[in-house]
């Protein structure tokens, strides 16, 4: 009971806090100096889903909780964990569902395998239909009276 | 009453398309010409219908007529008179309003421009589009009805999200729709097709010049979407790969697809089974993407089993037409011979190689979009797919489409030369690496995958304009024979030049803001010089005012390169009280190689502002690139031989009666 | 019913036009075979004209017309070929529209509201007055009084209650003009006549003109009326004659009861006097408290800022959630000198309003206009982590955070109290807490501020029966 209390406390502070600053994503007072690190950080945080927006990484996202994570990512760098580790660490905190590039594992094989499958299964029936059909014309050739008989009709006079 | 009158016109409308998808159809069966052209009839008045409905509804919202029910919960009497007016699409029961809008535009204009198509195909076709019509007619009106009134109306109107009071996202739905919806007609025609069990290069001339329509509002609906988020999100993103964004592409990828493999059908009869497919899964994407946005599956999968009404309406629709069509393709597509042969060295394999790699990256987009809803619904599993997925798997395949549409032009119908053709893109490779180190010795190399980018940008280009010089001779005649020849190509050659040349400007645009680009996210104080790529910005100061229904701060940024003033820009934050939501204005200024772009944000407290600075270079080439794709929809269609109703020897013998 | 029968008859107008084809015999139309040849004839012709532009070789054009005559010959024989005309059916068009007028009118009329006028704002403004009067807007109200006065300029009542609605708001100017008019027709009483004296006093920048003085000892000579006595012996002052505006306004102090309203005025204008001519007020006013003597001039000032402080300092012992009061504490802080002790406050209230920026955004301001930020050139914000620390704070802490976050909001809701969000934010907030009072409470000012507004309410009280079980 209390554990849900609190809980329920938690996400109502998240909230408001969230609704109520109107700031832009990455404010200058999270940022590394060093501009190759601050990259690296960019970058994880561009494969990290904010959890409470639509489809923004935390790196576009002004929430509250995207700005968290940030710090997160940071400090793990600091830490000196490599990208994968962050990835994991965070992962394993907030379940698959913050990372916006699924990792590969026996539920996302068909979603990784979706290009080459399709690709494969196009190309498949692309040769087969291109194999199956007769390279030639069927000698239909027109005989005169019928090459005759369709410039009638295309000269406007064969449907009276 | 006019509200009233409204709601009346839209019942009037459902019942015009009710006759409209019978009467005809049992005239086309029974040969009872007078049934048939009911069908013309029935689309005009089912026009006018919904035209008097939505004119209804608008007046409801320019006079903020909170009686009724959505005017209330998104306009507001203090909003500029343009957002009143757009406010009426931007909700749900508006937009399906003008959804149905457009259907019964595209209606009445097959029966005012089709007149030369034969009338059974005509009146089949409107008949579908009437089908079309009754489902989502009822949608509206069981529903989501926008004509629903409230007992005590409230004193002011909720307002509307000020992120969509903005010309650019106001004008976004109806282009989008126009694309959307438009597609219907491809999916009536093939439709027609199958019943009528009549398909030849007439047909695919009559239902393409609809394909284009459509093919080029969706574009440049897209374009406009990824336009309005680049200058209002406020951090210079232009595409995110939001479910909402896919729901859009993926019907412009098929479609794509099949405004290639229509052209086949009509030069060479051939593709034929494969072209009607592709016709029914274009506007099948196109609904699926109504139900993805509309239903509200992709807020929450938990939100829409509560609330499943309007979602399990439109699921229904999309089980019952897309199902209904695929059967009806199952039954009689055996019956269709295919026509015109060709070799495997070909412009129809060409195409063939287009449609696949279109359908291929429809179909990866397809499976990202809805994995993630699929796998929750089997094991309540919660993944997410967002944009590094999709450029990973979307992007290769992207690229060699490109890159196959560089070469596609090089062969002639039928039968090719290979050793011609194979030159020819030798030449290409050769022209495009040579501008390419160019290009590296002049931006220096960032990283290699966006080297293979401007490489494949390069290609498409260098092949687009190698063909086009090849076509009027050149270099083997005088420049004046050339120029002759210049202007006496067809349209539809300089659709296919306009289409390809703009896809080529607009990748590289998109490459070169993803390799080059400069930004800086800092807190300034006035008078800071800040320096971004080759420019320096200063913030001068800070205004504070307010506008027609907003507060708003607007900064001042003088950019400068080499110590010369290039230009002032003037970014803006703005609070909508009666929202009370904030809203960003970027301050862009285009140049031709790129965008100086700079958002104002939060103060520090000690009178600096938090900035972004950003150059980005590329990005109008972009937006040039996809107003060049959308015209070369255009160009196309104004090509005689599309015309419909061209004029016609004897057509002056045909019609004695009117 | 007109309603009905104009729906009925453009049902009927445009049934008729749907049925035209039945109702003419002749009207042709292009048959398939013909249609497609058409085509066929044009792609012909375009093969030619690229053939002449020298695009297509000569084979290649052979080898196309060659098809084209294919297609033609196939289209010829496969499809119908001959007029289709359409055939007069008055059976069929008369079934046609009957289904379609009356399909239109039933559907309408089990969906549609005939009964509902449009109601566009304009034609509502009456209404929408009254609806804002009612709920206390005192400027709708004006308006209202104003379209009245207008309609029955000879009702004392409404002049009357439009000069007092004008002074409530502070237009006194026009409220002089009101009360006139309320004295033309209202007679002299003498009620009437002392508050169109005092809208002339107000009017007037506070001082006294001559015939508002006039107007008063008329007054004064029918009733004891002690606006009048007020604002004559005022009259007095400003005519330099302290003294005897000093014994008036003492003798008023002393015929007043103790709770009459004006008695505060009047008390503090004897201190100001007092005070300028260096009298002792308590010659005046024996139970003159404390503070009145101080501002009298009888004792330090800076005492009794100690005093306040001190006041300060224990309320918000008691209750930490008043961040006016922070404020005030760490000004007279600053007044003595003390801006560490100033900034010390400020910072104790931010850790209170951890979690409530609009309270943050006051604090800031109070800093910044009392330098404090100098000090600090850094003040550090509610950042993330300490959000995020949350999670790790013992449940007393997190109370602490919580209620100073409700509190904050509910700050901002006095002074911003048009966001319903925020309103159920409040109401929700305060039931999680426990706080079922303060919900309650927030919920009736929350309907009393929206009321009038169906969707919000709807909304207020789906609210209240969700999380207070109504």
């Amino acid at each position: 009971m209390i554990r849900h209390l609190s809980a329920c406390l938690l996400s109502a502070a998240i909230l408001m806090l969230s609704l109520s600053i109107p700031a832009l994503a990455l404010d200058p007072g999270e940022m590394f100096d060093n501009p190759a690190q601050e990259a690296r950080a960019r970058d994880i945080g561009r494969q990290l889903r904010c959890l409470k927006c639509r489809n923004q990484s935390i790196f576009d996202s002004n929430a509250g909780i995207a700005k968290d994570l940030r710090v997160v990512v940071r400090e793990r760098m600091i830490e000196g964990d490599s990208d994968s580790e962050i990835l994991a660490y965070v992962s394993e905190r907030f379940g698959d569902y913050v990372l916006l590039k699924p990792r590969m594992a026996a539920h996302t094989y068909a979603l990784w395998s979706a290009p080459l499958v399709l690709l494969g299964l196009g190309s498949f029936f692309l040769i087969m239909y291109l194999r199956g059909r007769p390279l030639t014309a069927r000698a239909q050739v027109l005989s005169d009276e019928d090459r005759a008989r369709a410039q009638h009709l295309l000269d406007g006079e064969g449907s009276q | 009453m006019i509200v009233e009158l409204g709601h009346f016109a839209l019942i009037l409308a459902l019942v015009a398309s009710i006759i409209q998808a019978c009467v005809p159809l049992w005239g086309m069966l029974r040969g009872n010409a007078s049934a048939m052209q009911v069908a013309d009839r029935a689309a005009e008045v089912q026009f006018l219908g919904i035209a008097t409905a939505f004119g209804a509804l608008t007046y409801a919202f320019v006079v903020s007529d909170f009686s009724v029910r959505i005017a209330a919960l998104n306009s507001h009497s203090a909003k500029p008179m343009l957002y009143k007016v757009t406010g009426v699409w931007a909700n749900h029961e508006g937009s399906m309003l003008l959804w149905v809008l457009m259907l019964a535009l595209f209606g009445v204009l097959i029966s005012l421009f089709g007149r030369m198509i034969p009338v059974r195909m005509r009146s089949t076709v409107l008949s579908v589009q009437g089908m079309i019509g009754i489902g989502f007619y009822l949608f509206i009106l069981l529903t989501s009805n926008p004509f629903e009134r409230v007992a005590m109306p409230p004193l002011d109107g909720q307002g509307m999200n000020p992120l969509l009071q903005d010309p650019g996202v106001a004008f976004h739905p109806p282009l989008l729709y126009l694309g959307y919806v438009g597609f219907s007609t491809a999916f009536s025609f093939a439709v027609a097709a199958l019943i009528t069990g009549r398909i030849d290069p007439a047909w695919a001339r009559w239902m393409r010049p609809w394909i284009l329509i459509a093919w080029s509002g969706l574009t440049a609906g897209i374009a406009l979407g990824s336009w309005w988020a680049y200058y209002e999100l406020g951090w210079g993103g232009f595409w995110f790969w939001d479910p909402v964004e896919n729901a859009s592409f993926m019907p412009w990828l098929i479609g794509t697809a099949l405004l290639h493999s229509a052209i086949v059908v009509e030069k060479r009869n051939a593709l034929l089974k494969w072209t009607i497919l592709l016709a029914i899964l274009t506007f099948s994407l196109s609904l699926i993407g109504t139900f993805l946005v509309r239903s509200g599956i992709l807020t929450s999968v938990h939100a829409f089993a509560t609330d499943p009404e309007r979602g399990a309406f439109i699921l229904l629709l999309l089980a019952l037409y897309i199902g209904a069509a695929l059967v009806l393709f199952a039954w009689r597509s055996p019956q269709i011979n295919e026509g015109g042969v060709f070799a495997i060295w070909s412009r129809e394999t060409g195409l063939l190689v287009n449609n696949l790699l279109m359908a291929a990256g429809c179909g990866v987009v397809f499976v990202g979009t809805l994995y993630p809803l699929a796998l929750e619904l089997i094991n309540g599993a919660k993944i997410s797919v967002g944009a590094p997925y999709f450029n990973q798997a979307f992007l290769p395949i992207f690229g060699i489409a490109m890159l196959a549409a560089g070469i596609g032009p090089f062969l002639s119908w039928k039968r090719a030369r290979r050793a011609v053709v194979l030159r020819r893109a030798a030449l290409t490779a050769i022209v495009a690496a040579a501008v390419l180190g160019l290009v590296l010795l002049v931006a220096g190399l960032r990283d290699p995958v966006g080297l293979l980018g401007v490489f494949i940008a390069l290609w498409l280009a260098v092949a687009t304009l190698q063909d086009l010089a090849v076509r009027i001779g050149l270099p083997g005649v005088k420049p004046d024979v050339a120029l002759r020849r210049i202007i006496g190509l067809p349209r539809s050659a300089w659709g296919l030049y306009l289409g390809h040349g703009g896809l080529a400007i607009a990748a590289a645009g998109v490459i070169a803001v993803s390799v080059w680009k400069s930004e800086v996210i800092q807190t300034v104080q006035p008078g800071e010089r800040i320096a971004v790529g080759p420019y320096a910005f200063v913030l001068d100061g800070i205004e504070n005012t307010t506008g027609p229904n907003y507060q708003t701060s607007i900064a001042t940024v003088e950019v400068f390169r080499d110590g010369t003033l290039v230009s002032t820009l003037k970014p803006e934050r703005r609070w909508y009280p009666v929202e009370q939501k904030p809203t960003t204005e970027a301050g862009i200024r285009t140049l031709w190689h790129g965008d100086l772009y700079a958002v104002l944000g939060d103060p520090n407290g000690g009178g600096g502002f938090v900035m972004r600075y950003y150059y980005n270079p590329g990005v109008p080439w972009m937006w040039l690139g996809a107003l060049l794709i959308s015209l070369s929809a255009l160009v196309s269609l104004s090509d005689r031989r599309l015309r419909v109703g061209a004029p016609s020897r004897s057509r002056a013998a045909l019609q004695p009666a009117e | 019913m007109t309603f009905w029968f104009i729906i009925i008859g453009i049902a009927t107008l445009l049934a008729l036009w749907t049925a035209r084809p039945f109702l003419r015999n002749g009207q042709m139309e292009l048959d398939d075979a013909e249609g497609a040849i058409s085509v066929f004839r044009d792609q012909r012709d375009e093969v030619e004209q690229d053939h002449a532009r020298g695009l297509i070789t000569e084979a290649e054009r052979d080898a196309a017309q060659r098809e084209i005559e294919q297609r033609a010959l196939k289209a010829a024989r496969d499809l119908g070929a001959g007029m289709s005309m359409s055939r007069r059916s008055l059976p069929m068009a008369l079934a046609l529209v009957g289904v379609n007028v009356v399909a239109s009118v039933a559907f309408y009329a089990a969906l549609g509201t005939p009964e509902d006028s449009d109601q566009p704002l304009a034609i509502r403004q009456t209404e929408i007055l009254e609806r804002r009067a009612s709920a206390g807007d005192i400027n709708s109200r004006i308006q209202l009084l104003i379209q009245r006065t207008s309609e029955l300029p000879e009702s004392f009542e409404t002049w009357w209650t439009l000069a007092n609605s004008y002074s409530a708001t502070g237009d006194h100017a026009s409220a002089v003009d009101a009360y006139r008019r309320a004295v033309e027709l209202g007679g002299d009483r003498p009620g009437i006549l002392s508050a169109y004296g005092e809208s002339m006093v107000l009017a007037n920048g506070n001082k006294v003109p001559a015939a508002a003085r006039v107007i008063f000892e008329q007054v004064l000579q029918t009733v004891d009326d002690p606006r009048a006595r007020y604002y004559v012996a005022l009259s007095k002052a400003q005519a330099q004659d302290f003294e005897t505006a000093l014994l008036d306004w003492t003798d008023l102090a002393f015929a007043s009861a103790p709770d009459a309203p004006w008695l505060p005025l009047v008390r503090r204008d004897i201190v100001n006097m007092a005070r300028f001519l260096k009298h002792d007020v308590r010659q005046y006013l024996p139970d003159a408290t404390p503070t009145e003597i101080a501002a009298a001039g009888g004792s330090n000032a800076s005492d009794l800022a100690v005093v306040r402080a001190t006041e300060l300092e224990t309320a918000l012992a008691v209750d930490p959630m008043d961040h006016q009061a922070w404020i005030e504490l760490a000004t007279i802080r600053t007044e003595q000198g003390d801006s560490a002790g100033a900034a010390q406050a400020i910072t104790t209230a931010r850790e209170h309003y951890a979690a409530a920026p609009f309270v943050q955004q006051k604090l800031d301001e109070a800093m910044r206009m009392l330098g404090l930020d100098l000090l600090r050139p850094d003040p550090a914000g509610p950042s993330a982590e300490q959000v995020a620390a949350v999670q790790n704070m013992d449940a007393d802490e997190q109370a602490d955070l919580i209620s100073g976050m409700v509190e904050g909001l509910a700050a901002r809701l006095k002074e911003e109290p048009d966001s319903p969000d925020d309103w159920i934010m409040l109401i929700r907030s305060y039931t999680v807490l426990g706080k079922d009072e303060k919900a309650r409470a927030s919920y009736e000012t929350a309907r009393a501020r929206f009321s009038g507004n169906t969707q919000i309410l709807i909304r207020l009280d789906t609210e209240v029966e969700r999380h207070l079980g109504e």
